[in-house]
């Protein structure tokens, strides 16, 4: 069954990659699905979507090839089908949410996306605290899916409103936005709802509190949500809507602003963090906010650029965690360090991922990180490029500590490290691989992302010149300072040993767990639920007297209610 | 005649199935004759659809209604999307009592099932308001009966009284309204209220005899402030009843109110409805968050699901220019989706309660994992129930939501109430699930637990298949809800033109 998986997982990344190659633009026959509301179930090879879909399958394979060994000693407690299952259907349905031209087929795989999260992330279901995270993880995301929801509606209403007999298609509104058939009103509150569906889904500020706690899923099911699937969703929604959306003028400041912030925010929490999957996660989400800003700054070949890369390093550092944590048997990183020594393969991938994550030349970070700072100073988005050079500093601060915390220095941990399995080292190679060079495949990146997509501005870049502007840009200064402050503080580190703290840190562990106190936020909410139902349900007393009286009162209000409007 | 087969074909079932279940005293033999019972209604329903879809249906009696208390059926979309929904609930109650059911009294309980069912059936093919009062009477007191069913114990019979003085004080209320519209137009017949009641009756008569029926069959909606009612009975009544009370009983209550408001029609009653829906669907909600009763929480969600579909009429009857159809649409489809997904909630619950006599749910953590097949179909109940796609609650709560954007402005507000309701909603249900299913197995619960009978798992699964299957290929509802949308929403724009 589990060698099945695999096969299958592999032939879906073949086929992905088949759309890449020979697919993209081509037509898709479309299905009548739902003829009462005129829905089809339509799919669209294009250039954006194409590229999101192969990164789930191909990411996607490779995950499921390491869990063969990773998952093995969960077995016993549970049994591995349901596992297989979903993160089947988990890849399944990023790859037709990417691939949707219709908007109620892409509503329903956002959601089945999201109940697939749940499911994976509360898989060790014995643990209450993974399926607390996995519940929160569902909900959260859900709160943007509100927008989301009524967005879709609102732009089907206005589409069947003006007689088009194809009103979910998601080519057929953009076009009909494109001509000024949608009044920019409706594309405000359409505009609004997708952000606030895309912001859920892919974690940024104030509905960010979710994705640390996601922690708690298997260490592969994290690879997957941070690097193939749930989290690019939000991205690649705002990437494929950027055309219509910008018509509005809040629009893309808006998601400027929301990245840029988001990035910020979560890179000094990386800073204090010490659990080392959840610094990946603070992690995972700053970089999101680069890709938001990317978004932000109309410019989708960066956005969706860094989004591959991201999508390659960071399922290398995930998978290398957990080869570390399946060593190690901690999640702290405190109880890390010196595993440069025994775990040789580990290391020099994680190095690759920690250096492109920092933004290092010539790892693939460097590349797009450096196209979205480009893409900014074009658009004169000064006061957001600022914030994301600062985030970029603390960057290459928090995971060259990540780094250093986990293979330099003296061992702590108590447990006797090794190189894993080669079920688990292929992936690690392949992707480590990936992070060195996938940058080199601008040109073919940059050609394929536009196509079928007719109001997209994405230029050409080719290879040549993509490295003569990279490296002739004042913008190459952040990456120096960059390599600077990671020499300083490696130098530093050299001497003194790495930043392992004496004592416990409570306040640093009290604003990372809270992410920054956002938490607290939802909780009130949670809280101040509960309490209106508690009050309410003093008034449900179970006494007949009392309930023959709220039948009088309902009559009352109801003749006054009349009263006042009738 | 069509209108009145399947009223009789359920009635004459109800008596035959008592006389069997009271001589062979077997489950499955009363079960069965009340399974076929429901089989033949449903041909009658079906062969009325027939006639309408060729355009020969027509009232039972067929010669024209000259007396204005004249007893009067009328076969339409409306009555046959209620009829078909309903018989399918039932039929799978049926067959799902033959083992939850104890032996004792098993006649009775299954007679007193086909003439609740009938009920239904007739407020659905009611052609005046009379008959409409008669058949929603009969409904209500066979389902007083079945609330207090197991009367050994004193939950139920509190529970039945409750029920029974409040459910009556509401239809008090509604029969006073109806008096009063006769006293003004001298006849009763839905289609002909309307305009002459507009030339008698003056502005406070209007909005008297309005709120009278909009309290006195809201109480039977569980509209809130007047759902006091149902908690306890929908807890307390045997599973299958309080599948039956939620899936269908309650949606029958809004559907006479509907009939009756588009009947005398002329107020501008949408907004008294849209508040009420909101109050109703948040009430509903906040409570059933702190509930640990199983069935309770469900009962309680019920009252927020009455509040959706609520949502879906008041728009209808507020705006109808723009609304009328789409509103109506949302609200029949969720009725059926409610139906399918709340009533296999409430089977799954009494199943976990059949076999550990307990509805708390800290005592019934972990049972999910020994019976799997009901406990994948529990979790796609609440989730359909939640509104997640692929199941089949997320289509009718996009409906809805249509209705709102429809009308923009407050209804634009309301749809996000909505959707936010839905987001709420899925913090007891994904807790039930989490409880339920992967929850921990207390440590002095029992060692073994006797396997669930077939007969208990197969409703079970039928309604959990239903629950995908509407939700992959939601255009299967559309088919029976669509007819019965549209000719409401012709009356009501004749009616508010």
């Amino acid at each position: 069954m589990k060698w099945y998986t695999v096969l299958v997982g592999f032939v879906t990344a073949g086929l992905t990659i088949a759309l890449v190659t020979r697919g993209i633009g081509e037509p898709v026959p479309a299905a009548l699905w739902i003829p009462g509301v005129n829905a089809y179930f339509a799919l669209q090879l294009t250039g954006i979507g194409v590229y999101v879909a192969a990164i789930a399958g191909c990411i996607g394979a490779l995950a499921i090839l390491y869990s063969i060994k990773y998952m093995e000693p969960l077995e016993e407690e549970y049994p591995p089908t349901r596992y297989y299952f979903l993160t089947l259907l988990f890849v399944g349905s990023m790859i037709a949410l990417a691939l949707a031209d219709n908007f109620l087929v892409l509503y329903i795989f956002w959601e089945i996306i999201g109940f697939c999260s749940f499911a994976l992330i509360a898989y060790e279901y014995h643990r209450a605290k993974a399926r607390d995270a996995g519940t929160k993880a569902f909900i959260v995301t859900r709160f943007g899916d509100i927008g989301l929801l009524v967005g879709v509606v609102v732009l089907w209403s206005w589409m069947s409103q003006m007689g088009s007999d194809n009103p979910f298609s998601i080519s057929e509104t953009i076009r009909a936005a494109m001509s000024g058939y949608i009044p920019i009103g409706v594309l405000s509150v359409a505009a609004f709802g997708f952000l606030a569906g895309a912001v859920g889904k892919s974690a940024q500020f104030p509905l960010h509190v979710w994705l640390p706690d996601a922690m708690e899923a298997p260490t592969t099911i994290s690879a997957l949500i941070h690097a193939a699937t749930l989290v690019n969703a939000g991205v690649y929604l705002c990437a494929r809507m950027l055309p219509m959306f910008a018509q509005v003028w809040w629009w893309l400041p808006a998601v400027a602003w929301i990245g840029a912030f988001t990035a910020l925010l979560t890179a000094v929490l990386a800073l204090f963090e010490k659990d080392l999957k959840r610094v990946l996660a603070f992690s995972t989400i700053s970089q999101l906010g680069y890709m938001m800003a990317g978004i932000g700054a109309a410019s989708v070949f960066a956005s969706q650029f860094h989004l591959l890369n991201h999508a390659i390093f960071k399922a290398l550092l995930f998978l290398c965690a957990g080869a570390i944590i399946h060593a190690v048997h901690s999640k702290s990183m405190y109880q890390m360090g010196g595993l440069k020594r025994s775990m040789p393969v580990v290391h020099w991938t994680f190095l690759i991922g920690t250096l492109a994550l920092a933004g290092i030349p010539i790892f693939n970070g460097f590349w797009s990180k450096d196209a979205i700072f480009e893409a900014l100073l074009e658009h004169h988005d000064y006061g957001v490029l600022g914030m994301l050079i600062l985030t970029a500093f603390v960057t290459a601060a928090y995971s060259w500590r990540m780094y250093w915390l986990t293979f330099q220095g003296e061992p702590r941990a108590e447990a006797e490290p090794h190189d894993p399995a080669w079920q688990m080292a292929v992936p690690l190679g392949v992707l480590g691989v990936g992070a060195l060079i996938s940058w080199l495949y601008v040109d073919g990146y940059a050609t394929n992302l536009g196509m079928g997509l007719p109001y997209h501005p994405v230029h050409d870049i080719g290879l040549v010149s993509l490295v003569r502007h990279t490296f002739t840009s004042p913008l190459l200064l952040v990456a120096g300072v960059a390599v600077v402050i990671m020499v300083v503080l490696g130098t530093r580190w050299r001497a003194l040993g790495p930043p392992v703290p004496a004592g416990p840190r409570i306040w640093a562990d009290v604003v990372t767990d809270t992410k920054a106190f956002g938490d607290w936020f939802w909780g009130f909410w949670v809280v101040a639920m509960k309490t209106v139902g508690m009050v309410l349900g003093l008034f449900q007393s179970g006494d007949l007297n009392y309930n023959s009286l709220w039948l009088a009162i309902g009559f009352i209000a109801v003749l006054l209610m009349f009263l006042g409007w009738g | 005649m069509e209108a009145l087969l399947p009223l009789v074909i359920l009635s004459g079932g109800a008596l035959f199935t008592y006389l069997v279940g009271r001589l062979s005293r077997s489950r499955t033999l009363a079960g069965f004759v009340a399974f076929v019972t429901v089989l033949g209604a449903a041909h009658g329903v079906y062969q009325g659809w027939q006639s309408l879809e060729d355009g020969t249906a027509g009232g039972w009696p067929s010669w024209t209604a000259t007396a204005p208390l004249q007893a009067y059926l009328v076969t339409n979309y409306l009555g046959v999307f209620l009829a078909a929904t309903a018989l399918l609930l039932t039929g799978l109650v049926a067959v799902y009592s033959m083992r939850y059911m104890h032996r004792l009294n098993i006649g009775k309980f299954y007679a007193l099932l086909l003439i609740m069912t009938a009920g239904i059936v007739g407020i659905g093919f009611a052609g005046d308001l009379f008959t409409l009062y008669v058949l929603f009477e009969v409904m209500s007191i066979a389902s007083f009966v079945l609330v207090a069913f197991e009367r050994e114990e004193w939950e139920p019979i509190e529970a039945g009284v409750k029920y029974l003085v409040i459910s009556t004080s509401g239809s008090l209320l509604a029969l006073l309204g109806i008096a009063l519209i006769y006293s003004y137009t001298a006849t009763l017949d839905l289609s002909a209220i309307a305009p002459m009641l507009a030339a008698g009756a003056g502005g406070p008569t209007m909005i008297a005899l309005t709120a009278m029926i909009i309290v006195g069959f809201g109480v039977k909606a569980a509209i809130v402030p007047m759902h006091t009612w149902l908690p306890d009975a929908h807890s307390a009544a045997p599973s299958g009843i309080s599948a039956m009370l939620s899936g269908i009983v309650i949606e029958a209550g809004l559907i006479a109110m509907l009939k009756a408001l588009v009947a005398i029609g002329a107020v501008d009653f949408g907004l008294v409805l849209a508040v009420l829906a909101i109050v109703t669907m948040f009430v509903g909600n906040l409570i059933a968050l702190r509930q640990d009763d199983l069935k309770r929480m469900f009962a309680y969600s019920s009252v927020a699901q009455m509040g959706y579909i609520l949502m879906g009429v008041g728009l209808a009857l507020g705006v109808p220019h723009l609304a009328a159809f789409s509103g109506m649409r949302g609200a029949l489809y969720h009725i059926l989706n409610h139906a399918i997904a709340k009533g296999g909630a409430f089977l799954c619950a009494g199943a976990f309660l059949w076999l550990l006599g307990t509805r708390d749910m800290r005592r019934l953590s972990g049972i999910g994992r020994r019976f799997p097949v009901v406990a994948v179909a529990f979790i796609i109940f609440a989730l359909a129930l939640a509104g997640t796609p692929p199941f089949n609650g997320y289509f009718s709560k996009v409906l809805l939501v249509r209705a709102g954007v429809d009308v923009g402005g407050w209804g634009l507000f309301m749809a996000v109430m909505l959707v936010l309701n839905s987001v709420i909603s899925l913090f007891y249900y994904l807790g039930a699930v989490n409880t339920v299913v992967f929850g921990p197995v207390p440590e002095d619960g029992p060692k073994s637990i006797k396997p669930l009978p077939f007969m208990i798992v197969l409703p079970i699964v039928v309604l959990g298949v239903l629950a995908v299957l509407l939700g992959v290929y939601p255009e299967m509802g559309l088919d029976l809800v669509d007819p019965a949308a549209e000719q409401v929403a012709l009356a009501i724009s004749w009616v508010f033109r």
